[in-house]
């Protein structure tokens, strides 16, 4: 089956599985050396196609998080057992997956610290302790192996590089423009340009609260400095500039702050525009604020990163509901009829499908309770579902080209939300033009798996907390997610029967992996603190921060 | 530039110290930034001219002195926009006050003058409401009390040449910036004296005019000082004394004109010469105050309602640290006060349920906090609702911390 959908999609690989195997096994030749310490850029292009390693923080370009495996099945799934635990010593929210290269799980966790963690004895072979002052949130969504180095994005906007094999540091650079309001929470994206051969590291900054503007930005893996960047603002004389009123654009947000897709054969990269800025205060920002709450598909194949299209998903946001969820990049069938398409989700409890190639519309779902959505914060303050944590949340979910379908986690979750009459930047502080929401009422959660051919429901299971843990799909028919409760489970995809259930005894806000190493299957979760999924109704008890590595007993 | 451009820029640049121009911005689109301001005046001025003319003629019925109303919108936003009413007719500037304001804001840059034009530009949204309101006045009664809240916002809206912050409007920004230089004006180093008749700019601001002592008059209006110096007559900006602080920051070239600017009473030599930039390191943290009984009342606060993401030794776990070197580092480079810091604390958190605390739980994290930030307990105790001049102190590192800080530069409060 792993051949059919390789080639049912949109001809992303071609006869690679022979050469992907091959780097599992002796490693790639790559800018002259020999070595397997770290994946070459055609295994970053390949990932798709192995089952032994997972690079990308979503599993490969399309962020499918779809495994193929083969011993792992919703028959057998019920006999998982941990093999062994990995408690993190930087306590904190970890909202990333482990990146799995050669034997080696790097996990990050939330003050950017990089275990490398022995796959098979969960073994500390060496940790770097970055502890950068935190601007505001603790996260960091994952390292990129490449060239012999970890590359790690920073909470105070550095690009540490570390040497893959001891995590001695080897370069540390400052490439954000104002440190005060800017740092890193993503996984660094890999792009080598099949045309030049040459390679740069994609960045999105987090400055989308805090009184910046969206950049993207393409670093030099080896120099460390930027060959060019993008904004998502657009500035005076661009198109979209009339969308601001006065000069708000300036201070407009757009942050790209989580995953992108990317087709590395043609160079489009699918991008995420966060919410405009002040978060909750429309009138200081009359207009449809482009390209805020956006998909941006943006062609850099050439010199100069160049946008294809564009689709906003919700103008003029006053609620800080940005598209935050991976994008899915697939083919998939529409009502019978096979479709080059892109899956997103964003915090107002939207599922959005839309053409990749055009960026037309093709479906819209609302996965999470709704309401008020088209009233603004007033200063006396009103009530809106979901609040800022709700809706869909940044680890997004998975697609499973077997059963067609999208699993998606989803939170119900109601705000109380104030503006404020003056909006004042101050740097390193939260620019809001209000407070961010007040809960009201229950906060529950649901894993929703979508039938992308129908555009709805094939069926729901509920939680009594929010879910943010994203989610992982096998060949063999096994979907799994994990729980702000500490579950971690596993259902049939196609029934949506809960097969398995195991309590770490921490939140659950990273997604799950999969993969293979030796003749073992192994699945492993990262487990910790709630960090801003943080409720009064959370379990009381938590075991602290760490990863669980999961395989059958045998 | 077109001769006639040219001596329409004269006559503006004659505003910007004179106060005097004739309305004068009904011609083809204005180009430079200094044509902009003057139109925006101008189109101000119109509309309050509009609007006193029928004032002093309201006899003949309501038509009147709406059309006048909705002549005044019209020169304040310009036809392309909604509020245009095509019957009032076409005062001249397509664009309007607002859109030339609107033009004069959008750049990437954030020149001086962009605090002023955001007054601008909100007191002319807010005098278009007035004058809609007026437009739809029941009896000369209601109207007049719409009109007169439009001539006050749009006296605001005018300004005077005195201030150069928020308040200073068109004429402060005209008067203190380079919105009063005229395109191809010859432009000097502000921080210098004047050697030849022309501008003197420094970061943005405009601190001299100097013009050929002849023996045509020279308009001095707005000026904050003006001299003799030489053949010349230097006029000095009201921005002049605070920009000397800023060429300060570059000991090379400004002594003479520190000297001549300054007034005597104030010796130039002993000014703390960093003050005007960067309020530095505080000696007296008399700003704000609070008593340990607080500070203790406040540990307990902290505990239950921020320690979730703060963390027990405030280092932080999921949010940032907020006391010790990492946090004053921080809260010392961007500037915070203890006021910007009640701010955060009172208007944003707890991060999931921000305003929750009652105001004397607020006031007791408060003073946990300056004191596990090691400032100095005192006998007032901290505010349960500070004014905005409050604390204005800067936090940073305390030259005399209060206690012993442990290794996170956390002092420890029972």
């Amino acid at each position: 089956m792993k051949s059919n959908w390789i080639k049912g999609g949109r001809g992303l690989v071609g006869g690679v599985a022979a050469a992907a195997l091959a780097a599992g096994i002796a490693g790639i030749a790559h800018a002259g050396a020999i070595s397997n310490t770290t994946p070459t850029p055609k295994d970053y292009t390949n990932t798709a196609a192995s089952n032994s390693t997972w690079i990308l923080g979503a599993k490969n370009y399309d962020n499918n998080r779809y495994v193929d495996i083969g011993e792992i099945t919703p028959d057998n799934v019920s006999k998982l057992k941990p093999v062994w635990t990995f408690q993190v010593s930087d306590n904190g929210p970890i909202e990333a997956a482990p990146v799995i290269w050669n034997g080696t799980a790097y996990i990050t966790s939330a003050h950017d610290h990089v275990y490398a963690v022995d796959v098979k004895t969960g073994k500390l072979k060496w940790e770097f302790s970055d502890n950068p002052h935190v601007i505001s949130f603790a996260a960091n969504r994952g390292v990129t192996l490449l060239d012999g180095k970890a590359y790690l994005a920073t909470l105070d906007g550095h690009l540490i590089a570390l040497d893959a094999t001891t995590g001695k540091k080897v370069f540390d650079k400052v490439e954000v423009s104002d440190t005060a309001n800017s740092f890193y929470t993503m996984q660094p994206l890999p792009y080598t340009n099949p045309k030049t051969g040459k390679t740069v590291l994609l960045l999105g900054i987090s400055n989308g609260d805090w009184g910046g503007i969206g950049v993207i930005q393409a670093i030099n893996p080896t120099t460390g400095k930027v060959e060019w960047k993008y904004e998502t603002i657009p500035g005076p004389g661009q198109k979209g500039h009339n969308t601001w009123s006065g000069d708000s654009w300036k201070r407009g947000g757009g942050a790209v702050w989580t995953m992108m897709a990317l087709n590395p054969k043609t160079g489009m990269l699918y991008a995420n525009a966060g919410n405009p800025q002040p978060d909750f205060n429309g009138p200081a920002r009359k207009g449809s604020n482009l390209y805020s709450d956006s998909l941006l598909a943006i062609n850099i194949s050439g010199a100069k990163p160049k946008m294809v299209w564009a689709h906003q998903f919700i103008p003029h946001d006053t609620h800080d509901w940005d598209p935050v969820m991976p994008p899915i990049l697939f083919t998939g069938k529409v009502n019978g009829q096979e479709m080059p398409l892109v899956a997103d989700g964003d915090k107002a409890g939207n599922f959005w499908l839309l053409n990749s190639q055009t960026g037309k519309l093709v479906s819209h779902l609302a996965i999470a309770m709704q309401y008020h959505l088209n009233l603004p914060p007033s200063l006396k303050g009103n009530v809106a579902c979901p609040n800022t944590n709700g809706g869909v949340e940044y680890n997004g979910g998975s697609y499973d080209p077997k059963t067609n379908m999208i699993y998606l986690p989803s939170s119900n979750e109601c705000g109380f939300w104030r503006s404020t009459k003056k909006v004042v930047y101050i740097a390193g502080q939260f620019y809001l033009g209000g407070a961010f929401p007040k809960f009201v009422g229950p906060n529950t959660g649901q894993f929703n798996a979508i039938d992308v051919n129908t555009g709805v429901f094939a069926w729901r299971d509920n939680s009594k907390l929010p879910m943010a843990g994203g989610a992982l799909s096998t060949s063999t028919g096994v979907v799994f997610t994990g729980l702000e409760d500490g579950d971690f489970n596993a259902y049939d995809a196609t029934s949506g029967k809960k097969l398995w259930s195991y309590d770490t005894g921490s939140p659950i806000i990273a997604p799950p992996v999969a993969f293979t190493q030796g003749n073992t299957e192994y699945v492993a979760v990262a487990s910790g603190q709630a960090g801003n999924q943080m409720l009064p109704t959370m379990p009381k008890t938590n075991k602290g921060t760490m990863l669980t590595m999961f395989a059958l007993a045998k | 530039m077109s001769p006639t451009g040219f001596a329409r820029s004269l006559i503006i640049a004659g505003a910007a110290f004179a106060a005097l121009a004739p309305p004068c911005a009904h011609a083809a689109a204005p180009a430079s930034d200094q044509a902009r301001a003057a139109a925006t005046l101008a189109n101000i001025r119109l509309a309050v001219g509009t609007i006193m003319t029928v004032e002093n003629d309201a006899t003949n019925g309501p038509a009147r002195y709406k059309a006048a109303a909705h002549r005044a919108i019209n020169l304040l936003v310009g036809t392309k926009d909604e509020a245009y009413d095509a019957a009032a007719g076409l005062p001249g500037d397509p664009v309007g006050a607002i859109g030339e304001v609107n033009t004069l804001l959008d750049r990437r840059a954030s020149p001086p003058f962009v605090p002023m034009l955001h007054g601008v530009l909100v007191n002319l949204q807010s005098s278009v409401a007035s004058l809609q309101d007026a437009a739809k006045a029941r009896g000369l009664g209601a109207y007049e009390v719409d009109v007169s809240q439009a001539l006050q916002t749009l006296a605001m809206a005018e300004g005077r040449p005195g201030a150069h912050d928020v308040f200073g409007g068109m004429l402060g920004a005209m008067a203190n910036t380079g919105l009063g230089v005229p395109s191809g004006a010859p432009v000097e180093n502000g921080c210098a004296a004047p050697r030849a008749p022309g501008y003197g700019m420094a970061q943005g601001w405009l601190v001299w005019r100097a013009v050929k002592l002849g023996s045509a008059p020279i308009a001095t209006a707005g000026a904050a000082m003006v001299r003799k110096e030489g053949s010349m007559l230097v006029l000095y900006t009201p921005v002049a004394a605070m920009v000397q602080h800023l060429c300060a920051a570059k000991p090379t070239h400004h002594a003479a004109a520190q000297a001549m600017i300054r007034p005597a009473a104030a010796p130039v030599a002993k000014a703390p010469v960093a003050r005007l930039i960067r309020v530095s390191a505080t000696s007296s943290d008399g700003g704000v105050s609070y008593t340990m009984a607080q500070a203790t009342a406040g540990k307990a606060v902290y505990a239950a309602h921020c320690a979730s993401c703060h963390g027990a030794n405030l280092q932080g776990v999921a949010a940032p640290a907020i006391a010790g070197k990492d946090f004053l580092t921080t809260a010392n480079k961007n500037g915070y006060s203890a006021s910007i810091l009640n701010t955060i604390v009172t208007q944003n958190m707890p991060f999931n349920d921000p305003g929750s605390l009652k105001p004397a739980e607020y006031a007791d994290v408060m003073a946990y906090l300056l004191a596990a930030n090691c400032f100095p307990a005192g006998k007032t105790a901290f505010p349960t609702d500070p004014g905005s001049s409050f604390g204005t102190v800067k936090l940073s590192t305390p030259t005399h911390p209060a206690g012993t800080p442990d290794k996170f530069g956390v002092c420890a409060v029972k």
